[in-house]
């Protein structure tokens, strides 16, 4: 159902919801359709929690060329919490836990530098990435 | 009002009449020399909406009120002759009003008008809800909008927003938006609640009942009205007790429709998320925590709660809910001036019309 403005020359004399066919019938050439308005941008402020939850697998590879090297850590806390996030059916990139863990490879593994622990804490996510699938994508803040 | 019937001079007789329901406009024929029956809602509208610049010992604080409720007519009764056309022509409602800076109306509905021989009625939509801002500690004063009116035949006007009234103000308040008088109240006893202390939102009316003033001492929210009676403070009010007995009209199946649903329960805290009831309730969020802040959106005839946000920090954006038929908007206020917030108040609900021929 459209909204069209009914006009006394430019004046605006009332709001209606009606079709075509009647606005023509009944105001004849005093009329303007209104626009429907421009859905909201859905920006990354308003993303839920869920927009974090990413897959296991997925939040290996945000590590990149560093990947191999904390997989291969022999370090026995690295090899716990890779063990203990291999059986998650995610990863909350939130999760203060999951933060610290990030920050403990950066002490043990070289190559897991300040750029690469940003990159895998980076909340904005794709749908690839994400546990859930289909979510419509942020956009940046305008 | 007149008994249908008296129009038909008879007793046992069961009729059953021809019933149009118009969601858009149209023009209505008479099928037959008779009696109609006119039952029609107004568009809600929507509230208004403001940032203020509030910071220590400087800025300006700043109010919005809710959009009012439309004009009602509660089945009144028209002659009409074989072919008579009438033409029904439904105002839209007040669409949702926001900008950047720093306050504005809320948006009326249109008028719902209904055009023909032996007819020319108006039914009224919503009044859009009112914004302002007051320096720092100063008197801020904003006030609410009455309801909609009929012209033409008898109609029922819409209960107001609540006023916003706040001495020596240092952020501001909103209140909730107005109802569909459908129980023919006293103007008192369903207008949305007026705020009279800082950091106040007050719940949305429903034809049962207003929400709760914003007191010294009390509160800073109140709940949304039900439809069997007002808020009382932060709860909402309570559905009808129980259910009516005898239809008689469409407007007496509205308000089977608007019964049983309390008005939601405001809350004082983090977020509000989209709420059930007959009428939303106020929603504050508190300074330190930022969050998206919604005030419920209210189910038929009733008006959606106001929302304030005061957040410094988070997702920062306050939004007063939708409406369904005839209802209105709350008024939105976000309490800080920051950068990139939001601040929305929800649309007005849709204008309806019934005609019954008999």
């Amino acid at each position: 159902m459209a909204r069209y403005e009914i006009l006394d020359g430019e004046t605006v004399i009332n709001t209606i919801i009606a079709d075509a066919t009647f606005v023509e019938a009944h105001h004849p050439g005093a009329y303007r359709l209104v626009p429907e308005p421009e859905p909201a941008p859905f920006t990354w402020g308003q993303a839920g929690p869920e927009y974090q939850w990413i897959e296991v697998g997925s939040f290996y590879d945000r590590f990149g060329p560093a990947k191999i090297p904390v997989l291969a850590s022999a370090d026995a806390t690295v090899q716990a919490l890779v063990r203990d996030t291999q059986v998650r059916k995610y990863i909350d990139l939130a999760r203060p836990d999951v933060q610290q863990f990030i920050q403990y490879l950066g002490t043990v593994v070289p190559e897991v530098t300040p750029e690469v622990q940003a990159t895998v804490l980076d909340p904005k996510t794709v749908d690839d990435e994400r546990f859930e699938k289909g979510l419509p994508q942020p956009i940046e803040e305008p | 009002m007149s008994n249908i019937s008296s129009f038909l001079g008879g007793r046992g007789v069961s009729i059953q009449p021809t019933t149009r329901a118009f969601l858009r406009s149209g023009v209505f024929t008479a099928l037959r020399d008779g009696v109609v029956r006119l039952t029609a809602v107004g568009a809600g509208a929507s509230g208004g909406w403001a940032k203020s610049t509030m910071g220590i010992n400087s800025g300006v604080n700043a109010g919005a009120t809710g959009g009012s409720g439309p004009g009602y007519v509660p089945g009144v009764i028209f002659q009409v002759r074989r072919g008579d056309k009438w033409v029904v022509t439904l105002g839209a409602p007040g669409a949702g009003a926001s900008g950047a800076a720093y306050f504005g109306d809320g948006n009326n509905g249109g008028d719902t008008t209904i055009v023909g021989p032996g007819i020319d009625v108006t039914v009224q939509g919503g009044r859009g809800g009112r914004a302002g801002q007051a320096p720092y500690q100063s008197l801020l004063q904003v006030p609410g909008v009455p309801g909609g009116i009929v012209l033409g035949c008898y109609g029922i006007q819409g209960g107001a927003s609540g006023d916003i009234s706040i001495e020596a103000a240092e952020s501001g308040g909103v209140s909730g938006g107005g109802a569909v008088n459908l129980y023919d109240l006293e103007a008192q006893h369903i207008r949305s609640g007026s705020v009279y202390v800082d950091l106040g939102a007050s719940g949305g009316a429903s034809p049962g009942g207003g929400s709760a003033d914003i007191d010294a001492g009390g509160a800073r929210v109140s709940g949304g009205g039900g439809s069997g009676g007002p808020s009382v403070g932060t709860q909402g009010g309570p559905g009808t007790s129980s259910a009516l007995e005898f239809l008689n009209a469409p407007g007496d199946l509205f308000r089977v429709l608007s019964s049983g649903l309390p008005g939601s329960t405001s809350v004082d805290g983090l977020s509000a998320g989209p709420g059930a009831g007959a009428a939303s309730g106020g929603v504050v969020a508190g300074r330190a925590t930022g969050t998206r802040l919604l005030s419920g959106s209210s189910s038929a005839f009733s008006g959606s709660g106001g929302a304030f946000n005061s957040s410094t920090s988070g997702s920062l954006s306050a939004a007063s809910g939708a409406s369904a038929f005839g209802g209105s908007s709350g008024g939105a206020l976000f309490g800080r001036l920051v950068t990139s917030t939001t601040v929305s108040s929800g649309d007005g609900g849709p204008a309806l019309v019934i005609i019954e021929e008999f």
